[in-house]
């Protein structure tokens, strides 16, 4: 049975870069940053509006969310290494 | 940014906060693969906890994990649990195995639990034989490939270094064509350095019921590929990411579910989502490994040696005890235990912090952003820019209008 393991400080495995971010292209943001343009509020929409729409990937999507998710249909679940 | 991707749970006391039910249990049915993956996290990466386990789950492992399973469904009268047959390679357990372990769940199970079965394989071992096995047991086959062409898979190689292409794709077309039913999809893990609508493409190639594309394990102490890009911010998974999207939002009618974009509509649209990639619903899977040992999603292996370990197994413990463990506990917590960073982010009630391993950093564990962070929030602000022109569409005339 595996004994739990702590947190190793693995520097030659782990090492980080002058900086002290390993990953320098991924840097977040400051809290609250909004970047570009600002963008509608969609919670407002209406989804029934939005079913009557000529967009077949998203009506589609809709219909799943309807129906899907109340079990009548196949539905995703939360682990992503797996369907 | 709207206030609807900000919002959030309100702060509340954890001790008062209801834990979620676990709903879907990963069983290791094999711990070892036929299959040497250059990025496999469980073979490939910094845990080594498999080297120590059994490489076929004992039977008394699997009996013990079926009742603790029923004991769970049971206690909290769930209508339905997903069972993810799972590894290494679970083929390798032999598919009559899986079939009789998927069977005798429902028998434990009472007559309104559903049970949802996939078996998660990297197709190899895919036969017409199997698949009816599986199938007939009511078990559905996803297959891990990172997309549909020969280069596309040239670090899925086996223990010769001979690539598993060929019998892979043999696997899923044989499972197409063979049992369509029973197929649940491709899994295929984000590679930058090919064309992002080629590779869906060449995906659909292979009729997928559903996809879903996986950020590379990585964190902010050992980056993904392509990660190190400079000192200006780049988003080269974001872009990726928001290419595949367009080539598959504007498809004249849905070519397959693609689980992660899916999911990010429906956040944006205020609706619950579930998955560990996204979002800040209570994460309510848990994995039982080939020893019978409780323990996390393993991606977490990906982080450190051991990461995903609780020191609790199905012989001595119930899944009510590994709901109370702090680190999954801490899981179902939502915005409560982010980074201070995402607390107060824009986009947080879609994102939610991302996938919890890839948040990790030495020496100061996961409270951390994303090393995706830039990523997530490229990808998620280009889904609502889509959504939101769509949007402003006037509705079409009738429903009959559209042309099929």
């Amino acid at each position: 049975m595996a004994e739990r393991t702590e947190e190793p400080v693995d520097e030659e495995r782990y090492e980080e870069p002058p900086g002290g971010d390993g990953a320098v292209g991924a840097t977040p943001g400051p809290p609250g940053q909004t970047t570009g343009e600002e963008l509608p509020d969609l919670l407002s929409l209406d989804l029934e509006e939005l079913r009557r729409l000529d967009h077949p990937v998203l009506v589609d999507l809709l219909a799943d969310l309807r129906h899907g998710r109340d079990g009548a249909g196949e539905m995703f679940w939360g682990f992503t290494r797996a369907f | 940014m709207s206030r609807a991707l900000s919002r959030h749970a309100p702060e509340r006391d954890a001790a008062s906060r209801p834990t979620v039910p676990f709903r879907q249990f990963i069983v290791k049915v094999h711990g070892r693969c036929n299959l040497a993956c250059s990025y496999c996290y469980v073979y490939a990466g910094p845990d080594h906890t498999w080297r120590d386990r059994p490489a076929a789950t004992p039977p008394a492992v699997l009996a013990r994990t079926v009742d603790r399973i029923a004991e769970h469904a049971a206690a909290h009268r769930l209508p339905r649990v997903s069972l993810v047959l799972h590894g290494g390679e679970p083929l390798l357990a032999g598919a009559e195995r899986l079939a009789d372990l998927t069977r005798g769940l429902r028998a434990r199970l009472a007559p309104d639990c559903a049970v949802h079965a996939v078996v998660q394989t990297n197709g190899t071992l895919l036969t017409a034989r199997r698949i009816d096995l599986l199938a007939d047991a009511g078990i559905r086959v996803g297959v891990s490939l990172d997309g549909g062409l020969a280069r596309h898979n040239a670090a899925r190689v086996d223990h010769a270094g001979r690539p598993a292409w060929p019998a892979a794709v043999r696997g899923a077309r044989l499972l197409a064509a063979h049992r369509p039913e029973a197929y649940a999809g491709v899994l295929a893990v984000v590679n930058t350095r090919q064309d992002p609508v080629e590779t869906y493409e060449s995906l659909l190639s292979l009729d997928p019921p559903a996809l879903d594309l996986l950020l590379p394990d990585g964190n902010w102490s050992a980056p993904p590929p392509g990660m190190r890009t400079g000192g200006e911010e780049s988003t080269p998974y974001g872009d990726w990411l928001a290419a595949v999207f367009d080539r598959w939002w504007h498809a004249p009618r849905r070519e397959t579910r693609i689980r992660l974009f899916e999911e990010c509509v429906a956040l944006l649209l205020g609706r619950p989502a579930a998955t560990e990639a996204l979002g800040l619903a209570p994460f309510d899977a848990v994995v039982v490994e080939t020893d019978g040992a409780i323990e996390q999603a393993d991606a977490l292996k990906s982080a450190y040696h051991g990461a995903a370990a609780t020191g609790l197994d199905v012989f001595r413990h119930s899944f009510e005890d590994a709901l109370a463990h702090p680190p999954i506990a801490d899981r179902q917590r939502g915005a409560d235990t982010l980074a201070a960073e995402c607390r107060s982010c824009a986009v947080l009630a879609v994102c939610g912090g991302g996938q919890y391993a890839h948040r990790y950093r030495a020496g100061r564990g996961f409270l951390n952003p994303s090393v995706y962070c830039a990523d997530l929030r490229r990808f998620i602000r280009h889904v609502h820019r889509r959504l939101a022109e769509v949007s402003r569409r006037p509705p079409a005339t009738a429903v009959e209008d559209r042309t099929p």
